[in-house]
């Protein structure tokens, strides 16, 4: 059982990162939105944005897990998993 | 007007420094850093304490930077997660330099943090800029990183398994601790390490297309970058030029600074330390190493900058080179070099030794590099003109070193000031040494850098003739 509190915070945060470092207006951001098509990301933008969540979660988020992931709900659902896991 | 006739007109055109930018040991803008120089203020510390767990250093003090707000300043978090200290400062001091000239720039690109400068053409503006080593703190962070990160893993595991005592684990534990390294490679490292980034991230962030050039000639790069900006302007190969020199000198385990320790060629008498760094003085033991620093000028064509109602700081009339051809570690005993250049720099300038008031020297501490250049200016100027060194305030900047100095020739000519050579008790040579700030009729002067390897440059700075 996930904790709510810890889920939304992670959410917010991954926003606030995500409209940072996409330079994206406020609320245009959705948690199915595609990284890649919907966010029109470039392999460096993606690379620039894990550097930054790991940079605001303070640890490593592996290369090989990272690829994995698709859509902002998924950044959100690793984040949660590896601070539960810690 | 168009390139071919610019270059007609050559002969006529005029270099004036209209904008500086500066962060170093002694300021975090090029008002504090000209407010400190003039009330003599130095930072000096001692060297970080964790150095001391990697080795022994004859020279155990240093001029540390101040604390650098970045995100205050603009800067993102992505281009902090992806650029070396030195790049950093670089676009802090651009910015500052830029905006003190008058100029403003405008986003272009919010998500790349972009900016274009109104009123510039792009492909008329170039960027030179000199380092002496560029982002090497990332390349040795991000070795580190190689060399220990599965190794440190690899040695915990085996210390748990082998059940030692508290005492020995905790003894493994500390040694483990003090092997530092990043969390991860950073996937950015090749841009951060490489010399050029210096010069490319202010092309990149200014939208500046003209010729982008990183000179690399050691102590005497930020003195290269502004001697060939100056004459890109002067021969209509561009208008305007952001020109300087940065340098960032700190590495996790004090390996740059062991490395010019264990050369000798640092300050060794550290007992007190205000007074240990005392270039052209007979205690002189060498010379302060500081953390980092930056200077960035904005350079134009003087017509150009008259015309759009900029600052006009001081003028550029002459630049030249020469090389030793002797040691990569110490300069020419004869000096040969170091006055040829000074003489063909004068020429350049179409000046004569006898109209130049004010040399601002490499003057670093160090035993035979004061003693050369001493008897170079007492050849070339007699020994009236006014002479000091600005690294007895900051330490050394090495490829920041000349571009900070020429900032200081140009602010001591638009003030008539100069700021006083520090901890000059019993001077080396019978020479014309600034001894306290004070006023001074200065009309022309020249800012000059010495190399290792071999390089000597110069600059001559005018007065603004109005």
């Amino acid at each position: 059982m996930g904790n709510p509190a810890l889920r939304g915070e992670i959410e917010n945060r991954v926003l606030t990162v995500l409209r940072e470092i996409l330079a994206l207006d406020g609320d245009t951001i959705g948690l199915d939105a595609s990284i890649a098509e919907d966010l029109a990301t470039t392999s460096l933008d993606r690379v620039s944005l894990f550097m930054a969540l790991e940079d605001e979660f303070s640890g490593t988020l592996p290369e090989h897990e990272v690829q994995q992931v698709k859509t902002v709900r998924d950044i959100v659902d690793f984040i949660e998993c590896r601070l539960q896991a810690a | 007007m168009s390139t071919a006739s610019r270059l007609t007109e050559s002969t006529r055109r005029r270099v004036v420094i209209t904008g500086i930018g500066v962060i170093c040991p002694i300021g975090k803008s090029t008002q504090e850093f000209w407010q400190n120089c003039l009330q003599g203020h130095s930072t000096v510390s001692p060297i970080p304490a964790h150095w001391y767990q990697y080795a022994d250093y004859k020279s155990s003090i240093w001029a540390p930077l101040p604390e650098i707000d970045y995100a205050a300043r603009g800067v993102t978090r992505v281009e902090r997660l992806q650029s070396d200290p030195v790049i950093l400062l670089a676009i802090c001091a651009a910015q500052e330099a830029i905006s003190n000239a008058g100029l403003i720039s405008s986003l272009k690109d919010k998500r790349a943090n972009t900016h274009s400068i109104k009123g510039l053409d792009p492909s008329r503006t170039g960027v030179f800029m000199g380092t002496g080593i560029g982002g090497v703190h990332s390349c040795l962070a991000n070795h580190a990183h190689q060399v220990l990160a599965r190794g440190k893993k690899q040695l915990a595991h085996i210390s748990a398994d082998a059940k030692f005592s508290d005492e020995h684990a905790s003894s493994i534990n500390k040694v483990l601790d003090a092997w530092i390294h990043p969390l991860r490679l950073n996937p950015f490292v090749v841009s951060m390490l490489m010399p050029n980034a210096v010069s490319a991230i202010l092309g990149i962030k200014f939208s500046i297309t003209g010729p982008n050039t990183t000179y690399t000639q050691a102590c005497a790069a930020g003195t290269a970058s502004i001697g060939h900006a100056f004459r890109a302007i002067r021969s209509g190969q561009v208008d305007v030029a952001l020109a300087g020199g940065c340098e960032y000198l700190e590495d996790y385990y004090g390996g740059i600074f062991r490395a010019f320790d264990a050369a000798n060629t640092l300050v060794q008498d550290c007992q007190d330390a205000t007074k240990a760094n005392r270039p052209f003085d007979e205690k002189r033991s060498g010379f302060l190493y500081s953390q980092g620093g930056v200077a960035v000028l904005v350079l134009e064509e003087l017509q150009d900058a008259v015309n759009r109602g900029a600052p006009t700081i001081a003028e550029i009339t002459g630049y030249d080179e020469t090389f030793d051809a002797h040691s990569m570690m110490s300069i020419a005993a004869d000096g040969v070099q170091i006055e040829r250049m000074i003489r063909l720099a004068l020429n350049d300038a179409k000046i004569k030794p006898v109209h130049v008031q004010y040399v601002n020297a490499h003057g670093t501490g160090t035993e035979i590099n004061d003693a050369i250049e001493c008897e170079v200016v007492e050849r070339v100027f007699g020994g009236d003109v006014l002479i000091n060194s600005t690294k007895s305030l900051l330490g050394h900047t090495f490829g920041a070193s000349g571009a900070l100095e020429a900032a200081v020739t140009a602010l001591s000519l638009e003030r008539q000031t100069t700021h006083i050579c520090k901890n000059l008790e019993q001077p080396i040579a019978d020479l014309n040494f600034v001894r306290s700030a004070a006023s001074h009729d200065i009309d022309a002067a020249i800012s000059q850098s010495f190399a290792f390897g071999g390089h000597n440059a110069g600059l001559v700075l005018r007065r603004i003739r109005t």
